[in-house]
């Protein structure tokens, strides 16, 4: 007769230690989670400021002050938000409901930063390049397309220029998503618009560089 | 929908949830039954005739014979070498030995294989108890007598191994690897799932004759013939406290050599015997030992290939965003990030404890000390050494390519 005794103790400690194990890696991965979820607040509350300080300059009528004041802030939170990328990239997906909570909030960020970009664009008589990039999880080509954008932003950072680019999923089930995707007519991923200007499927370094150079002077040294 | 990320993690979760369950058992098992680790029997010695196979071991035969000779043991012990058509002087030493010695006698046979030659050498037995050595390998002094009292309880007894030497890295690696072997064999042989009969075994000459002896188309005849008698209903015993020490592979080639060997021998006997797994009857072994030994490495290595699949895919992916980004290697390096699963990290912690555990109950088992540097080395690569030599012998069993010694 085998010995029940033994398995029976096995199974329960054995599935104990397993199960402490995901609970001490879901307090770290928690843990992760809500460095990220600060960030994200920290983001929120430096575009909810550039909001107000920009209402408050435009009252004053110093253009000047409110553009320079508008650059220096969206400069910052391009850097925050490049930050909150790499550790949401990094963080495993197990936590799905506070993983989905914070890429919202990253997502209202984001659109807020590109609305506040039109707004500076407005107000300073400028037009600066904002690069959206739809992309869709697990399609290769989006992949490519994010890394080719990543290139972009690196070579024009090594150059001194600042250049924006928000990536946005695109099967992310959100209004605001949506109502960009019916609005600007993108289809599938990956899909890039520069300012209204659409690039449809995977759109090569040298022709993202080309437009931006022809049509916005932003062009690199080299 | 079941993608190729969710299938991983599913398989991740249930290749750790089997270890930890294996692990938890061994350390239960030692557990209950520590006093039988280190149990003694007392029993009579009976006059035993020992077979020594050899293959060109003319580096070891001699030592192997004398450590015989010098046994504690005052029944008589004979001593059978079978010169397997060696091409070296192991015959002649074997003759010498021979002239030298009244008990020692002397077979030469051309080269037909260890199995042929352990059947042959039975047949001139005319003790009750026979037992088997390799050449390479020699005993501590009271391994015979020790080993010939556990016959009252077993069928078939074996010892604990330890390597010879360890003066290099891949020897006291191996030593490792010995020292859990043994100590997690003699927690089997207190369940009656004891399932091969390595190195150095004596058996009831009647029921090897019962059996009809070694088979001599299998490439691990010890595993072979350790499932035989457990599905003839025969018990296998392993005892305490005493060694055999035997010559370990100082070479990589050489151990993935003997390692693809042991392995391919596993697959094939686990094929001819599978329906000693999952069997009642069986008990612990074909309920829950055997089972195991068959599903972690199956589906560690399915996780490890599908680790490597994703691997290659990986190294595509770069090698394509190299040449979209104009092969810039300032931005390649500056964008490479470790990335390090917390769940990969906090299961590889426990299942190290657990590691660490079953080393420290076999070093105590064995008296041996364990380097630290070793140590780590072993629960670092050792693991995937053996992964590897698992795919690849999986992969020569359904190439079916020849088996070699």
């Amino acid at each position: 007769m085998v010995d029940k005794e033994i398995y029976v103790m096995t199974f329960i400690v054995g599935t104990s230690i397993f199960i402490l194990g995901f609970y001490i890696g879901g307090l770290i991965n928690q843990g992760k989670i809500n460095a990220i979820m600060d960030q994200n607040e920290l983001l929120s509350i430096r575009i909810e400021n550039i909001n107000l300080a920009m209402k408050m300059l435009e009252s004053m009528n110093n253009t000047k002050i409110t553009c320079d004041y508008m650059n220096e802030q969206l400069k910052e939170s391009t850097k925050e938000r490049m930050k909150i990328v790499e550790d949401l990239q990094r963080t495993e997906k197990l936590d799905t409901k506070k993983f989905d909570i914070t890429k919202r909030k990253y997502t209202l960020s984001l659109i807020n930063i590109w609305l506040l970009s039109r707004e500076r664009d407005r107000i300073c008589g400028t037009r600066t390049p904002i690069i959206l990039y739809f992309y869709a999880i697990g399609d290769e080509k989006s992949r490519e397309q994010g890394k080719i954008l990543d290139h972009i932003v690196y070579t024009y950072d090594h150059e001194g220029k600042n250049l924006m680019v928000l990536s946005i999923d695109k099967n992310f089930d959100m209004p605001i998503i949506n109502i960009f995707e019916k609005d600007l007519n993108v289809t599938f991923a990956p899909t890039i618009i520069i300012n209204g200007k659409k690039f449809d499927g995977l759109a090569k370094e040298d022709i993202i560089e080309n437009y931006l150079c022809n049509e916005f002077d932003y062009c690199l040294a080299q | 929908m079941l993608t190729f990320d969710t299938f991983n993690l599913y398989l991740f979760v249930f290749v750790v949830y089997i270890s930890i369950l294996f692990g938890v058992f061994w350390i239960f098992l030692y557990l209950k039954h520590r006093r039988f680790v280190y149990e003694n029997i007392n029993g009579k010695e009976i006059p035993l005739t020992m077979i020594i196979p050899a293959h060109n071991e003319e580096k070891h035969l001699k030592k192997c014979v004398e450590s015989i000779k010098e046994q504690n043991y005052e029944e008589r012990v004979d001593i059978l070498i079978v010169d397997d058509g060696s091409t070296d002087n192991t015959g002649s030493i074997a003759d010498e030995l021979a002239r030298k010695h009244k008990n020692v006698r002397v077979i030469h046979q051309k080269n037909m294989g260890k199995a042929h030659a352990l059947n042959r050498a039975l047949k001139e037995v005319h003790t009750s108890v026979v037992g088997f050595i390799d050449a390479d390998s020699f005993l501590s002094k009271n391994v015979l007598s020790t080993s010939v009292k556990y016959l009252s309880k077993y069928d078939s007894v074996v010892s604990p191994m330890l390597p010879t030497k360890t003066n290099k890295i891949i020897l006291r690696l191996q030593e490792i690897e010995y020292m859990m072997a043994s100590m997690t064999r003699k927690i089997s042989s207190a369940i009656g799932a004891m399932f091969l009969t390595p190195g150095m075994a004596i058996y009831k000459t009647d029921v090897l004759r019962n059996v009809k002896g070694f088979s001599t188309t299998t490439i691990t005849e010890d595993l072979e013939m350790g499932l035989k008698l457990i599905l003839n209903g025969y018990k296998i015993g392993y005892i305490s406290n005493e060694f055999v020490y035997t010559e370990c592979p100082e070479t990589w080639k050489r151990f993935l050599r003997q390692r693809i060997r042991w392995t391919r021998g596993f697959i094939e006997n686990m094929i001819h015997y599978r329906k000693l797994l999952f069997n009642r009857k069986h008990e612990h072994l074909g309920l829950f030992v055997l089972p195991m030994r068959v599903i972690i490495p199956l589906s560690a290595v399915t996780l490890y290939v599908l680790s490597a699949y994703d691997s290659i895919i990986s190294f595509v992916q770069n090698i394509i965003d190299f040449v979209n980004t104009n092969f810039d290697i300032g931005f390649f390096v500056s964008t490479r990030h470790i990335s390090i699963s917390t769940y990969s990290t906090v299961f590889f912690l426990i299942l190290t404890f657990s590691y660490l555990i079953i080393i420290h109950m076999a070093r105590k088992y064995s008296r041996r000390n364990v380097r630290p540097l070793d140590l780590v080395t072993f629960i670092l690569i050792y693991p995937t050494i053996n992964m590897l030599i698992t795919i690849i012998s999986i992969a020569y069993e359904i190439v079916g390519a020849k088996k070699r010694w």
